[in-house]
């Protein structure tokens, strides 16, 4: 960037932010200091938007999936026995 | 009033269920099965070398907890209790099937950045150093959540070193918040958000290869 | 305190992604209060050119205010008006921004003898031929002509326009230049939006 002021936030420096910003990790100087480099920097929008996409995504990753019955037949057993049923 | 302490809400939330279980509930005990074990082998798995050592540390982890329950005293949620016995089992085990690290995961770089330094412009740029040399593309939502991609996420999940894994599922699959993974793992805050951070940084570089149609050089 | 906040489409903050409630006929909006501890941001008129985004909205701020860096932070806030010439106002905005970018990038060329080049940035009506020409002397020229080159091709970006642009400005006079740019900035949205300011 230009040399005459003090060094703005750059792209490799916002991509390694960007978890402590969705954790809210990051106090309110860096917090402004990243959000207006999002406000110069399509790219790094992009690149948030991707992370946030990504999340989501792997949220739709959780299986609600029963365990089998067998298993469930031997931790119910398994339950009797530790309460002395 | 200010929000009670998360330490607190995990305890009044879980009581009833936990009182249920030592009380002998039969329908409490296995509607808790239905919600975690699947989640449980899956998380085992990351650490433990076949789905059959996995489903033995989830069985091991099931005692301890019933062995446990009476003195639960609810510091955590139920939930962080149960898969921070169930890590500690898997790691115990993981140490005891001598589980070969691949040696490309020894070699990382242990600072690898989150994304491809080439994908930026070099310091030297009279303007733009550091900056992105081309801005990355949207990825469509129709096609990250494709089977597809979903396949390619998780199969990218699958691969990570066994904390970064550990700490992707709970967060982003699981939906836990930071404490609980922190209560779970027994890891600092910090630590906690590094591997979460490395482990989102190389789940999206696959997704990006997977979606991107640009060529890669 | 009255002040102003840029905001995403449907009245969205672009960060936290709250919803900003709109008013309903002549009165303000309902308050909205910040999330524990964070507060509702916005800003002075000298804050507008660093947080530039689709929708511009009058705001009324509750105390207590402080000032952050480049913004204003309140307890709560809410929505008075929508100022309807923006995002109506963008091109002719980044226009200007690009206007005073070429008057430097002519001055300097000047300054250095490059008499031709400097005629040829001047007269060059086309911005997009401009931008061609600014990219082909960018490498042997002041770092003026290069962030003409990048203020014309980021165009669709008023944020980053107006960003470029004070950077021009400082590869020339510093700080100076650089506020001097912004505060340019600030009149042409003052002005041209015929922003209302307290006394």
């Amino acid at each position: 960037m230009s040399r005459a002021l003090p060094a703005d936030l750059d792209c490799v420096v916002a991509v390694e932010q960007v978890t402590d910003y969705l954790e809210g990790a990051l106090p309110l100087h860096a917090r402004t200091e990243f959000e207006q480099h999002l406000v110069t920097c399509p790219g790094c929008v992009i690149y948030l938007r991707q992370i946030q996409a990504q999340i989501a995504a792997s949220a739709s990753l959780a299986a609600e999936r029963p365990a089998p019955e067998e298993v469930k037949r031997k931790l119910l057993a398994m339950f009797r026995a530790s309460r002395g049923i | 009033m200010p929000a009670a302490a998360p330490d607190l809400q995990a305890h009044l939330q879980d009581l009833p269920l936990v009182e249920a279980l030592r009380a002998g509930d039969e329908r409490a005990f296995l509607g808790l099965v239905g919600r975690l074990h699947a989640g449980m082998v899956r998380f085992a798995r990351g650490f433990v070398n076949t789905d059959a050592a996995a489903e033995d540390v989830v069985q091991d982890t099931w005692a301890a907890v019933l062995e446990g329950i009476d003195g639960f005293e609810g510091r955590s949620a139920l939930r962080s209790w149960i898969f921070g016995i169930l890590a500690n089992l898997a790691r115990t085990r993981a140490t005891r099937d001598q589980r070969a690290v691949p040696l490309s995961a020894l070699q990382r770089d242990e600072c690898e950045p989150a994304v491809d330094p080439s994908d930026f412009l070099p310091a030297s740029h009279p303007r733009w150093g550091g900056h992105w040399a081309k801005y990355p593309e949207a990825w469509p939502e129709a096609q990250l959540l494709s089977q597809e991609t979903l396949a390619h996420v998780w199969a990218a999940i699958d691969r990570l070193p066994q904390g970064q894994r550990a700490v992707i599922q709970l967060r982003d699959v699981e939906g836990w918040s930071s404490e609980e993974v922190r209560k779970a793992l027994s890891v600092s805050e910090v630590n906690q958000r590094v591997l979460l951070h490395r482990a989102r940084s190389r789940v999206r570089r696959e997704i990006a290869r997977h979606v991107e149609r640009r060529p890669k050089p | 305190m009255m002040a102003w906040k840029f905001l995403a489409p449907g009245a969205i903050a672009p960060f936290t992604g709250a919803r900003w409630p709109v008013p309903c006929g002549p009165d303000a909006g309902p308050w909205l209060q910040g999330r524990s501890g964070e507060g509702v941001h916005a800003c002075a008129l000298g804050d507008l050119p660093y947080w530039i985004d689709d929708e511009l909205w009058e705001v009324e701020l509750d105390a207590p205010i402080f000032r952050a860096a480049h913004q204003l932070v309140a307890a709560r806030g809410r929505l008075v008006a929508r100022i309807d010439a923006w995002p109506a106002a963008q091109r002719e905005f980044t226009g200007a921004c690009i206007e005073r970018t070429r008057r430097r990038a002519v001055d300097a060329l000047a300054a250095a003898g490059r008499d031709p080049e400097a005629d040829q940035v001047r007269a060059e009506r086309d911005l997009d031929a401009l931008r061609d020409f600014a990219e082909r002397i960018a490498a042997s020229g002041p770092f003026v002509v290069g962030y003409l080159f990048d203020a014309i091709r980021r165009r669709p970006f008023p944020g980053l326009c107006a960003y470029i642009a004070a950077n021009a400005a400082a590869a020339i006079d510093g700080q100076r230049g650089h506020d001097e740019e912004r505060a340019a900035q600030v009149a042409w949205l003052a002005d041209g939006l015929k922003l209302r300011q307290s006394p």
